[in-house]
């Protein structure tokens, strides 16, 4: 007798940008995916930067609607997430002067 | 996702016409694309379909590029192209030459020419980033940017235009004085610091026109920043904060642009008979400044604005204001209409 392990998926999510203007739907993210991982994946399909000018890379917070909270980034996607969650990637970002003034 | 299906090299040379060295660049294309989105949003009322990029070789022909065109296919089938000049790939040509310093093939300071040469390629050859994950499916919901008509004669009629000309092309933003006042104050009260916010409102259709018009109501000032004298960090607080003000207000508004401040005048160590000429004095949007407006603020309608500071011939400094925005994918200092 073999045994079997069925991954469940999770979606369909909506994620969206700070501003809500962009919006995209993910379907089927193994259960077993890391926040840190479809965060990777994501900002890939989005077109958002992963790195600032200086090459270092950018920190996005995970927010989820429903929970009202960040997620962590070792989260696993079937612990965190449900159908129709809805989730928004807040970048932490420099303005100003610094090397380019 | 739009691409050129081509393998791109940053071709440079001496100021003598030596070769130096051809060096692979993959471009960032979301800024091309997200302008031929925009432009196409501005020339036609239907809907706006999928993009392309494709190449626009230089007087010599293939394989040196004069630019690229970024293509739009608008709901009635018609092509609408953006052109995207050579100095769109300059922010790769200089990470290029960084190289070429670290390797003794430039000096500090020295001039060299570049050309980008394209050749063609399968998509999946030209393609930066990871596939996607076997079984995953991401797809982008097609949305409106748009928040209804409004009369564009009404507000050129009771506003005028500060800095720019009409001749960039740039679509009208208009901004009200009170929010400029309310910006200087954030100035002054922020002192030595950098401080910021985010301009909300209205992307509205012209009545009478395909043309789109900004009209922001009300700067909404960022809280849970990280200040300092050159930097301000935005964090994911400051978001939660500025979405919070928006559902408050219960209006509607969205976002247009964001805002911060250079405090010039305690940056400059010049004195006063030097401070005129002090390069800091000028306007200007930072390496910094360009990756937040990229991160955040990536759709063409997208501005920002910068209040500085500029000396004065006495001696003293001027609060002054700046518009940015995107023109052909590049960052542009751009125009406003000041609403009385």
């Amino acid at each position: 007798m073999s045994e079997m392990t069925h991954e469940h998926e999770i979606g369909p999510i909506t994620v969206t940008d700070v501003t809500g203007q962009k919006t995209f739907v993910a379907s089927k993210i193994p259960s077993q995916a890391t926040i840190d991982e479809v965060v990777k994946y994501l900002l890939a399909t989005m077109q958002q930067p992963a790195q600032d000018p200086e090459g270092r890379p950018l920190t996005y917070g995970v927010r989820s609607e429903r929970e009202g909270r960040y997620l962590g980034g070792n989260e696993r996607v079937g612990d965190s997430l449900q159908a129709d969650d809805t989730l928004r990637l807040m970048p932490t970002v420099d303005a100003g002067r610094g090397a380019g003034g | 996702m739009a691409g050129l299906p081509y393998r791109l090299l940053a071709v440079l040379s001496s100021e003598a016409g030596i070769p130096i060295g051809e060096y692979p660049i993959t471009p960032d294309w979301h800024p091309a694309t997200e302008s031929a989105r925009f432009l196409a949003l501005r020339q036609s009322k239907s809907l706006v379909g999928p993009e392309r990029i494709v190449p626009v070789w230089d007087a010599d022909g293939a394989p040196h590029l004069s630019g690229v065109q970024a293509v739009v296919c608008n709901g009635d089938g018609r092509d609408i192209p953006c052109d995207i000049p050579l100095a769109y790939f300059k922010s790769q040509v200089q990470s290029v030459s960084s190289r070429c310093i670290e390797e003794g093939k430039l000096k500090v300071g020295e001039t060299f020419h570049y050309r980008i040469a394209a050749f063609a390629c399968s998509a999946e050859e030209a393609a930066d980033g990871p596939g996607q994950p076997q079984g995953w499916h991401v797809q982008q919901v097609p949305s409106s940017p748009l928040c209804g008509e409004r009369p564009l004669k009404s507000f050129l009629g009771s506003s005028r235009l500060i800095g720019g000309s009409e001749e960039t092309g740039d679509y009208p933003v208009f901004i009200p004085l009170s929010v400029l006042q309310q910006a200087e104050a954030l100035k002054e009260e922020a002192n030595v610091n950098e401080t910021g916010g985010i301009l909300i409102g209205y992307l509205w259709r012209d009545t009478e026109s395909p043309e789109v018009f900004a009209e922001v109501t009300a700067l909404v000032p960022a809280l849970h920043t990280i200040a300092q004298s050159t930097r301000l960090t935005f964090t994911p607080a400051t978001w939660d904060a500025v979405r919070a003000a928006i559902l408050l207000r219960n209006r509607e508004e969205v976002f247009l642009a964001w805002h911060h401040t250079h405090p010039s005048r305690f940056w400059c160590t010049c004195g006063p008979e030097l401070q005129r000429h002090c390069p800091l004095g000028q306007q200007f949007f930072s390496s910094d400044d360009k990756s937040v407006h990229r991160t955040v603020f990536s759709l063409g309608f997208h501005t920002a604005l910068v209040t500085g500071d500029r000396p004065l011939p006495d001696g003293g400094w001027e609060i002054v204001h700046a518009l940015y925005g995107w023109r052909s994918g590049i960052i542009e200092p751009r125009g406003f209409y000041l609403l009385d």
